[in-house]
């Protein structure tokens, strides 16, 4: 079987916070078609290794960062990258659902499309149809695009979110705890969407819930007090862990 | 009752202690059926209780790691006890038809599945990976015993020596003590499990050390129609001495 191809990587990625050190030195590769998981107690820096992903971490005043990000081989932290267009290329999907309380369910999906400038009617109207579709939220919302996208249930706004972020077709999906704030049904749901998501994309989620880990990704990394601990295939590290400190988060010993 | 890895394992370490008392009871003469079965009877509920409560366990603690391979080994080591206690009863039911003296192979194999029952629960008690392996490297020796009382039943059976019924029972008693070595293996793979994750079952290689060698070709060398027991004590001394030096 031909081995998958690395599509995002981190090199000795530092994160800082002024002068304090949230991110110590990670180095991870991750695949295409891949779902992603890092794991790891609060304060661990995980959220703000993925946020690092993308250059969001950055907007934080004072935040900073040291070492690579690598999209298709390109570090995303040189001087003569757009931000703008890192996050158009590495989306992300936020602990709440944040459409646009503004904007219909339509406007919601398209709204990067027209950022970028596309007008073309009938194209914003394929792509949020295949976007939603992709979702998993089309036949629920098919009759009423034109409704605020807040009238949408907490499950299905989270959707509509994942289906605003797949609309501009980025390679790499991120995740910041994308069903802390649903329930058990909505929650199914959103992890089914992943697995489907995975078909096309790289998925890499932060989550506090190590069963969903589990369930759903293919690798996942554990974190500690900013350091990676372990990182390897999910059924590794939920059933075999190598390293003591794994081992005991896992088990709820420790964290 | 709590639902803990703790729990879990005070009921399999009774439970065993249960099974090592079924098997002492088969073979006292002076012990009645009905003290074995009462045993029985109480295998045969902590295995219900054990599956139930690792089921709960795993529902509701959702264990991963350690904890879940720990769970999904009690699920098979309670299996294995309860097959201990039913083998117990099959060796006590022939034991009725035959004259154990006539068959040192017997006791010899009844000391060292007693043992291996035994050093199996130690070192599932005490996460012991060294005396699981010596546990599971001794099923050859059990193996090699009970193929050594089908012989002899053969052999004393062609010079019309015992009855066939008698032969027989004592055939299906060496079976029986090679299921029970069967499963004390079975736990101890478990154990090895537990501890490292490893599984370690249907590899023939695991099996194989020149101790045991030794050991098999000491038992051979022994005639197997012999009227007095098998001084296993001494062979073990003398391999514990031989691999030191």
């Amino acid at each position: 079987m031909e081995e998958a191809k690395t599509i995002l990587s981190t090199k000795n990625l530092e994160c800082f916070f002024g002068d304090f050190q949230a991110v110590k030195g990670i180095s991870i590769d991750y695949k295409e078609k891949s779902i992603n998981a890092i794991i790891g107690p609060s304060g661990c820096g995980k959220s703000t290794y993925l946020r690092s992903l993308n250059r969001i971490h950055e907007e934080i005043p004072g935040a900073y960062n040291k070492g690579e990000v690598n999209l298709l081989g390109k570090n995303i932290y040189e001087k003569d990258v757009d931000p703008v267009l890192i996050r158009r290329n590495i989306g992300m999907v936020f602990q709440k659902p944040n459409p646009f309380p503004s904007l219909s369910i339509f406007d919601n999906v398209v709204i990067g499309l027209k950022l970028q400038g596309v007008k073309n009617k009938s194209l914003l109207q394929e792509k949020a149809e295949h976007s939603l579709r992709k979702a998993a939220l089309w036949d629920e919302v098919k009759d009423k695009l034109n409704k605020p996208g807040t009238s949408l249930s907490g499950g299905q706004q989270q959707r509509l979110c994942i289906a605003r972020t797949i609309a501009v077709d980025p390679p790499v999906i991120l995740m910041d705890e994308p069903t802390s704030a649903l329930d058990p049904i909505a929650t199914a749901s959103i992890e089914e969407l992943m697995m489907e998501l995975k078909k096309e994309f790289c998925v890499i989620i932060v989550t506090h819930n190590m069963q969903q880990a589990a369930r759903v990704a293919d690798n996942t990394a554990f974190f500690v007090l900013g350091e990676l601990i372990e990182q390897g295939a999910s059924e590794q590290i939920f059933t075999n862990p190598k390293q003591k400190k794994t081992e005991d988060y896992i088990t709820g010993r420790f964290g | 009752m709590e639902i803990s890895i703790d729990s879990l394992k005070q009921n399999i370490v009774k439970m065993g202690m249960l099974a090592e008392k079924a098997i002492q009871l088969a073979f006292d003469k002076s012990a009645k059926s009905s003290q074995l079965y009462e045993i029985e009877d109480q295998i045969n509920s902590f295995h219900r209780v054990n599956d139930d409560l690792c089921l709960k366990y795993m529902a509701l603690k959702h264990p991963m790691g350690p904890d879940l391979r720990f769970a999904i080994a009690c699920v098979k080591i309670n299996g294995d006890l309860e097959r201990i206690g039913d083998q117990a009863i099959n060796i006590k039911r022939a034991l009725t038809m035959v004259q154990e003296a006539k068959f040192p192979q017997i006791h010899t194999m009844k000391e060292e599945v007693g043992r291996m029952v035994k050093e199996c629960l130690d070192s599932f008690i005490h996460r012991d990976t060294k005396m699981a392996t010596s546990v599971i490297h001794n099923d050859r020796v059990v193996n090699d015993l009970q193929r050594s009382v089908i012989k002899m039943f053969l052999k004393k059976g062609q010079k019309e020596e015992i009855e066939l019924e008698e032969g027989f029972q004592v055939t299906k008693i060496a079976k029986c003590l090679e299921r029970i070595g069967d499963l004390a293996t079975n736990i101890s793979e478990d154990v090895i499990f537990i501890v490292s994750g490893s599984d370690i079952r249907h590899n023939p290689e695991i099996k194989k050390t020149s101790q045991i060698d030794e050991k098999l070709r000491l038992i051979q060398q022994l005639p197997s129609d012999q009227n007095q027991k098998i001084d296993m004590e001494n062979i073990t001394k003398f391999l514990k001495k031989t691999t030191e030096n």
